[in-house]
């Protein structure tokens, strides 16, 4: 991910996964693991990150913001599809 | 399996976990002072290899502060509480996520084997976090991002 103060990007997510799409309520939030399934990734701040954590903090999310408000997930399953490859002769 | 017995006082450990490398203490959010651990401190996570890891993790939800109607974020913060001097990376340890508030800790920690997240990112995600906190002042900060419709 080209952002200052990003040290890595991981995505927990496998190929054609589900999400409920939904957000997680306040009490959901307490359970740590509730959050880590239902995220497709997580981004690791550099200590860079952590030190200035203000700045870093504003800059991170307008990123995300820029990046990610676009209608990014498919509220249906994606269909699979058949690629036919014909050897001309 | 590993035994796990809670203590109902606030000088003492809210849970001692035990298993055949050792034994080490979940504390109080009292006694997470101790260890400058964030005020919103609140899970404990576990890496149980040889010797023992003890991370506590403190998060909140990031979104509200920003428009995102596509997204939700939070915020993680990691800390190093316990075996950071010799631990290893290694690619067979478990994570045990534990709410130190609720009892009995045994009946409400979820558990992860290594090989549970070989197939999704969570497994090089906490392998980087365990390296990365022992190079960055035992404090880590994360984010994750959950998807909307």
């Amino acid at each position: 991910m080209d952002c200052e103060y990003v040290q890595s990007l991981y995505s927990f997510s496998k190929a054609l996964q589900l999400y409920p799409g939904r957000r997680i309520s306040k009490s959901e939030s307490e359970d740590l693991c509730k959050i880590l399934t239902s995220s497709v990734g997580a981004v690791i701040l550099t200590p860079k990150g952590l030190a200035v954590a203000e700045d870093a903090d504003a800059l991170f999310h307008a990123e995300l913001v820029n990046r990610l408000s676009i209608p990014w997930v498919s509220e249906n399953p994606a269909p699979r599809k058949t690629l036919a490859i014909v050897e001309g002769g | 399996m590993s035994q796990a017995t809670s203590v109902d006082t606030r000088d003492e450990p809210v849970l001692t976990l035990s298993k055949g490398h050792g034994t080490f203490q979940v504390f109080s959010k009292d006694d997470a002072r101790k260890y400058n651990l964030p005020s919103s401190f609140d899970t404990v996570l576990f890496a149980k290899q040889n010797p023992l890891v003890l991370l506590s993790v403190a998060w909140e939800a990031c979104e509200s502060r920003y428009s995102a109607d596509t997204w939700q974020g939070f915020d993680l913060e990691f800390r190093l509480m316990q075996g950071n001097q010799s631990f290893e990376p290694h690619s067979n340890w478990e994570l045990r996520l534990s709410h130190v508030d609720v009892t009995p800790m045994a009946a409400s920690t979820t558990r992860f084997a290594s090989s549970d997240l070989q197939s999704i990112g969570l497994h090089d995600f906490f392998t980087e976090i365990f390296q990365g906190l022992r190079q960055s002042n035992n404090t880590l900060r994360a984010k994750c991002i959950i998807p909307l419709v």
